[in-house]
């Protein structure tokens, strides 16, 4: 049982390295299509529990691998949707190393603190939950308005920007075309991705020659990065709706601190923390809050203790090889990033995206696709920040689950 | 704090991962090693088991929940598999409809009591 479980660990972590990589895909859709894939290993006699392990360490890996895309090629999915911009930012400083070591350190530390707080989560957790589960319309409610009220430069732009994007997401939500999960990938690419590559274009931005080395971090940034991401997570892995993106929206609002590289920790822990809370609300309170979460109970008979120890320490190895290899694999990327024009690569990307968003989802993901890139464009030109393009996620929330039907 | 330092760290978390690894899944071995049918009493009420055994009587209700009869060296057993159950297991193309008297198999559940005899619930049939 133990190499069987230890090879399809090692085969998720490769499978994770590929859907990571891959621009715009986001691992809720990689593990639905694993379902199939899964029942295939089945029949041949793969025990289940080498099944889920393949599935947490894929969906392990591939949170930490996203960054790459995210960062250097400014081609985000929803989880990774936020960093974006600081990590761009920095990519044009000849830090895009820096940004996502950054990622890799929140991703790290925020799985050590899972498993060394997990005993106490285990009777935190269902506490937790019944005492806010319902009044998550209240409180994302409260974030929203602290976003428009924080927002320095334009209130009435943010406020229209939230508006729109809440009517967006609303008129996706239940559409008759495509399901929502395969939307995403539209919709953010053209709220975030497509908007920083086309404002880069016009900037005529060079990449600049990227530092190879990465210098020393402070350690306070981490503890903190890693502190906010650890509780807005809190959220993620117990109430239903709630991902990566509202978390990372959460963490950067609740402390109003702007240092992008200590948000680049937060984002990294929140988006790994989402994968691995997912499988303490599945023992805890029976609960799937992620694509990875419902494969595994469509595998496990049940789940018990042995599990939760087996998904946790399959996790533990995941994270380990794959921050190693998003390091490496990042450095060869830098190489090849600044010796092609970077408005050529932008071109490219955003005509790959363009394809990508069609193969996927089709006309209707391009119509989604050219109507969100617009309202992402309003942004930037308008200088207010772009986490109020989460309204797209958050408005309908909020009315779902204040029971208000429309 | 230094990319040095995260290599460290990482060397913990996989030498960590490992030494969980190994104990859990000698755990999930002893778990899955089948039970004696006839160590199965009214003590293991509720208890998630695993047998395995021969086919010894099949039966289909209306409402297309299985019903077998299971018999190994050490006794017998009946094992119900409702319907969805069934359909949930059909999904791995594990069809229990097919399944025939003499066929060997294994049947993992929960010890339950109907109608004064104990009997397995089963969640899960290996053919």
């Amino acid at each position: 049982m133990f190499f069987e479980i230890l090879s399809l660990t090692l085969l998720g972590i490769t499978a994770g390295i590929f859907t990571g990589l891959i621009p715009g895909i986001h691992v809720n859709n990689v593990c639905v299509a694993l379902l199939g894939f899964g029942s295939v290993l089945i029949t041949y006699d793969i025990p289940t529990h080498a099944v889920a392990s393949f599935i947490i360490a894929m969906a392990v890996t591939h949170t930490i691998l996203d960054f790459i895309p995210s960062i250097f090629l400014g081609a985000p999915e929803g989880a990774t949707a936020l960093s974006v911009l600081p990590g761009h930012r920095m990519l044009l400083q000849g830090k895009g190393l820096e940004a996502l070591y950054l990622t890799v350190l929140g991703g790290v530390w925020v799985t050590l603190i899972f498993v060394m707080a997990s005993p106490v989560l285990i009777w935190a957790l269902p506490v937790f939950y019944g005492a806010i589960k319902s009044h998550i319309h209240l409180i994302l409610l409260a974030i929203l308005a602290v976003m428009i009220a924080t927002e320095r430069k334009n209130r009435r732009w943010a406020l229209l920007v939230v508006i729109f994007s809440g009517i967006l997401g609303l008129l996706l939500w239940d559409n008759p075309v495509a399901p929502l999960t395969i939307l995403f990938f539209p919709i953010f690419t053209g709220l975030f991705g497509i908007p920083t590559l086309l404002m880069s274009l016009g900037d005529k931005s060079i990449i600049p020659p990227q530092e190879s080395w990465i210098g020393v971090i402070d350690r306070g940034l981490v503890v903190s990065g890693v502190i906010k991401s650890f509780f807005s997570s809190l959220l993620v892995g117990t109430l239903p709706g709630v991902g990566a993106s509202q978390a990372t929206v959460m963490a950067q609002e609740i402390t109003r601190k702007r240092d992008a590289r200590e948000f680049l920790v937060s984002v990294g822990g929140i988006n790994t923390a989402v994968a691995i809370f997912s499988i303490l609300s599945l023992y805890t309170i029976d609960k799937a809050r992620s694509g990875a979460a419902v494969a595994i109970s469509r595998f496990l008979e049940s789940f018990g203790l042995n599990e939760l120890v087996l998904l946790i320490s399959v996790a533990l190895i995941a994270i380990s090889i794959s921050s190693l290899l998003a390091l490496f694999i990042g450095k060869r990327f830098l190489h090849l990033i600044t010796r092609i024009p970077y408005h050529r690569i932008s071109v490219v990307i955003i005509g790959m995206l363009v394809l990508l968003v069609l193969l996927i989802t089709g006309p209707f993901g391009l119509l989604v696709l050219f109507t969100a890139t617009s309202l992402g464009l309003v942004a930037p030109l308008t200088g207010i920040k772009r986490s109020h393009l989460m309204g797209v996620l958050l408005v309908p929330l909020i009315i779902f689950y204040s029971g208000v039907v429309i | 704090m230094r990319e040095r330092s995260l290599r460290k760290v990482a060397i913990v978390c996989f030498l960590a991962g490992m030494v969980m690894l190994f104990l859990v899944s000698r755990n999930l071995e002893l778990e899955s090693k089948p039970m004696d049918i006839g160590d199965i009493t009214i003590d293991d009420l509720n208890r998630a088991v695993r047998v395995c055994g021969r086919v010894t009587e099949k039966f289909v209700s209306d409402g297309d929940h299985v019903f077998l009869g299971i018999r190994d060296e050490t006794g017998g057993i009946k094992a119900a598999i409702f319907n969805d159950t069934a359909e949930n297991l059909a999904r791995y193309r594990i069809d229990v409809y097919d399944v025939l008297e003499g066929d060997e198999l294994c049947v993992r559940g929960e010890v339950s009591e109907w109608e004064r005899e104990i009997e397995i619930v089963a969640n899960w049939v290996e053919i």
